[in-house]
């Protein structure tokens, strides 16, 4: 038998954007056996199916372009893991495309270093408009926000060199933020940590617990230029 | 519909308890069947999740053309809190329907500190909580489970009360609501007519073998409380309500086709029963008695169950359920064969309750999931006196035959379960618990002959429990040993429903006993809270007068009293008081012999005769062997 590598393109909807990282995984797991999809098994003691998510996704959020590698321990056909993995998934998850990757390259995982984001919020009491807020947040030198660990003390962070793109503009008397942003490795920051900072400076008064986020794309970084992972 | 639901779980702490969608859930358009149900469970998703009983009745009911089952879940406090402030009301997860649409709601009785829960739920619901405030437009709420075996102090609330096996009986309910609404006419007549009409569906639900409805019998008590007797107050219903049994467990009644819950439950594995009921006959224990006769299934039934099971849930865990898996006829084979065909799937097996035996622990030796979780054993007493007394027939040669079977195949890490505050108990008894503690750790260094071994990550945690936890300085190297003691709790229909429980002063003077015995290297101490205890022996064997103060309790807060963070034990000695009652009355008495039970008209099958003789037996410290070897001891459950 031949291992084969695979990359998994695939989206996560509305109706289980409440399922966490871990959930998601778990679910990917029980939807490759029963789809009969031979996945490749860690060795050990506590042996676990090969699979890897490019950037996990908080809980609450609905993404496009996601992106999974798989390592089976026999040949698949790609396209046949398709259709046999949508038949097994709960409804919400769409596996988009599968191709087969070669031996020994890099997960998507190690390469993700950019996700692009929406973020919608209901109607707010703004005084301003959104642009005239996001433009000082991209004039600001820097922007430092607190984050919290559990049991480790609070450190701050600028995250304006974090934010490569941002944008804001009113929608049907709410507001939508895109905005591109550094991810995976050492250096991330979150859309909610973005939005909390836009709302720190003022003028906005955002629904912060009632935003909703998309992710809909991940980046591989090579310097300045950003090259979506597919 | 028309509740904002999306934006609230936006808000709440793990809101996919409350989104439904997982695979295997099953939606109907409720314009397409005759009768809907909301399976109500009273506690928390990942709890209700783990429950067989839930599986099942939800296979039974949807596998109907004509019913629709859909699911809820106690929402947690701060969901609760959300639900209040936005006048949201309690929803099914399949469609967010809200539950008092539904037609009939059911609430399964696992546990009696779940009760403040059912209340909450139908008062989130926004049903009244009496089942004589009910009328047209309300479900008809109804319970079962096994603490239905003594609903009387949840008479006022339920409608109907299924005692006994659901396969059959639901059905017939079912039948029965749908005869009684069609038989109004059509649906919205139904409806429009229901106040006028629900006595008469109360009447022949109560013609339905197992069903007990409360509203047709009146408790009287004598000036002390106690009762005086029970009066079916129409001539059609039966004088008892005799417990409802499956004779035989049919494969297509077993839920083959389970929900695959999205986030990580309790027992998050596929589940076969190997068989129902127990005839080991441990006198203080509830479910061996309430579930008899013994009623294995055939192994191919198991094992095709196994298989269907995991090709349609895709878990990498199967456990095979029952009250003692390893007294299953075909436990050998079985695991044989499933081990041989499910190991290279990378699928584990598990058994949930393991006896302490080394035949036991030979069979646990070969399932990886077992040996990854440690081992559990239930010598339940210290001394051989005290097990003869509660008929736990295991020596303490099995005892450590076990744990040096344990030790040499390598385990690291053991618990051992005991009750304290069991008939007789004096602390002999107590020390005993220590002294096997300390041998099992001596049996430990003379398997590994002072070989230090590799450190486990043993041990479990489960976060519901109500106890706390003592810990000796940590051993390096050496075995982990759990010493887990819970307070003895008289239960209906067992041979010490007569007996009184410890006080609360005795249960912690023992607890603390131990807790100074157990201060070893190695040894960790686990007891529950002697508070949580007294109130399930009340409501246990309590009667319909506790009905107003279970009421007030919720009405102060009480909620998730199952959960040690949550119980509030004050609150609910104030609701006792403040109605006149007496914890002490349910829990601390020792009851006569004649005296009349408030669960004397619900009839378990078990003969008065057969308990008292083995209430004696214990005080005598004989042993009753189990009915499978030969001897009939006339139970009563088989005439």
């Amino acid at each position: 038998m031949r291992c084969m590598r695979l990359r998994l393109v695939f989206e996560k909807g509305d109706p289980v954007r409440f399922i966490s990282h871990l959930d998601t995984m778990r679910t990917f797991a029980r939807a490759f056996r029963r789809a009969g999809v031979p996945l490749s098994f860690s060795q050990g003691f506590n042996p676990h199916p090969k699979m890897s998510f490019a950037l996990p996704l908080a809980v609450g959020a609905t993404s496009s372009n996601d992106v999974l590698d798989i390592e089976t321990e026999a040949p698949v056909e790609p396209q046949q893991i398709v259709v046999d993995v949508n038949g097994s998934l709960p409804a919400g998850f769409r596996v988009v495309s599968a191709r087969r990757m070669e031996d020994g390259g890099p997960s998507a995982m190690s390469e993700v270093g950019a996700a692009a984001y929406r973020s919608n919020l209901p109607t707010t009491n703004s005084m301003v408009d959104a642009g005239v807020v996001v433009d000082r947040f991209l004039c600001s030198r820097n922007v430092p926000i607190e984050r919290r660990r559990e049991g480790k003390p609070t450190h701050t962070v600028d995250i304006r060199p974090l934010v490569l793109r941002l944008n804001g503009r009113g929608d049907d008397g709410g507001i939508v933020f895109e905005m591109v942003l550094r991810a995976g490795g050492s250096a991330g920051v979150r859309p909610d940590e973005v939005l909390r900072a836009i709302d720190s400076m003022g003028g906005l008064w955002l629904d912060l617990p009632g935003a909703r986020y998309h992710r809909s794309g991940l980046f591989r970084m090579d310097g300045e230029r950003m090259y979506p992972i597919l | 519909m028309g509740q904002d639901i999306d934006s609230m779980l936006q808000r709440v702490s793990k809101p996919a308890r409350y989104a439904g969608g997982e695979w295997n859930q099953v939606v109907k358009d409720h314009r397409d069947v005759d009768v809907t149900f909301a399976f109500a469970f009273p506690d928390v998703y990942e709890v209700g999740m783990s429950h067989l009983g839930l599986k099942i009745v939800y296979h039974l009911l949807n596998r109907r053309q004509d019913a629709a089952c859909e699911r809820v879940f106690a929402p947690w406090t701060d969901m609760e809190d959300l639900m209040r402030e936005r006048g949201v009301s309690l929803f099914s997860l399949e469609t967010r329907t809200p539950v008092r649409e539904f037609d009939i709601v059911g609430f399964t009785l696992q546990y009696e500190m779940t009760y403040t829960n059912v209340l909450n739920m139908i008062d989130l619901a926004g049903i009244p909580l009496a089942s004589a405030d009910r009328g047209a437009g309300d479900p008809l709420v109804i319970g079962g489970g096994p603490c239905a075996l003594n609903p009387e102090p949840l008479a006022e609330v339920f409608d109907c009360v299924l005692i006994g096996d659901a396969e059959g009986a639901i059905d017939e309910i079912i039948d029965a609501y749908r005869d009684w609404k069609s038989g109004a006419g059509g649906r919205e007549d139904a409806r429009a007519g229901m106040r006028a009409g629900r006595r008469e569906l109360l009447i022949r639900l109560a013609r339905i073998e197992g069903c007990y409805v409360p509203s047709f019998y009146r408790p009287e008590y004598y000036p002390d409380g106690v009762v005086r007797g029970i009066e079916p107050l129409d001539a059609s219903v039966p004088e008892r309500v005799t417990r409802r049994v499956a004779r035989n467990l049919d494969l297509a009644d077993f839920p083959l086709q389970p929900i695959v819950p999205f986030i990580d439950v309790v027992h998050d594995r596929a589940v076969v029963e190997l068989f129902r009921g127990c005839t080991r006959g441990c006198r203080f224990c509830q479910a061996g008695m309430i579930y008899r006769p013994v009623r294995e299934r055939p192994m191919a039934d198991v094992e095709n169950a196994a298989r269907e099971i995991l090709r349609n849930t895709g878990h990498d865990e199967l456990s095979l359920m029952s009250l003692s898996s390893t007294d299953y006829g075909g436990i050998q084979d079985v695991i044989m064969d499933l081990t041989r065909e499910l190991g290279p799937k990378y699928v584990n097996i598990s058994l949930p309750s393991l006896r302490a035996d080394a035949f036991s622990v030979g069979i646990a030796g070969r399932l990886r999931a077992v040996r990854k979780s440690g081992l559990t054993f239930a010598p339940e007493a210290g001394t051989q006196r005290l097990r003869d007394v509660i008929n736990k027939q295991l020596t303490e040669k099995d005892l450590f035959d076990a744990t040096t079977a344990a030790f040499e195949a390598g385990w690291d890490s053991l618990k051992l379960y005991f009750m304290i505050g069991l008939p007789t108990e004096t602390d002999e008894d107590i020390e005993g618990i220590t002294s096997l503690a300390r041998q099992v750790m001596h049996i430990y260094r003379e398997v590994k002959g002072g070989r230090g071994s590799r450190a486990s990550s043993g041990g479990e945690s489960r976060g519901a429990s109500s106890r706390g936890a003592s810990r000796g300085c940590s051993s390096r190297g050496g075995p982990r040993l759990t010493v887990s003691a819970s307070s003895f709790v008289p239960k209906a229909h067992t041979p010490f429903q007569w007996e009184a429980q410890d006080s609360i002063a005795e249960i912690e003077r023992k607890q603390a006993l131990l807790r100074d015995r157990l201060r070893m290297a190695g040894i960790r101490f686990d007891w529950h809270d002697p508070g949580t205890s007294l109130i399930e022996a009340v409501l246990a064997r309590g009667d319909r007068r506790l009905g107003a103060a279970l009421v007030d309790a919720w009405k102060m807060g009480a909620r998730f009293d199952s959960w040690s963070d949550k119980f509030k034990v004050d609150l609910w000695h104030s609701a006792l008081r403040s109605r006149g009652l007496d914890p002490a009355f349910y829990a601390n008495r020792v009851r006569p012999d004649g005296e009349i039970f408030p669960w004397e008209h619900i009839d378990s099958r078990l003969t008065r005769e057969f308990l008292l003789r083995e209430r004696d037996r214990a005080f005598k410290g004989v042993i009753t062997p189990d009915c499978r070897s030969g001897q009939c001891e006339a139970c009563g459950v088989c005439d």
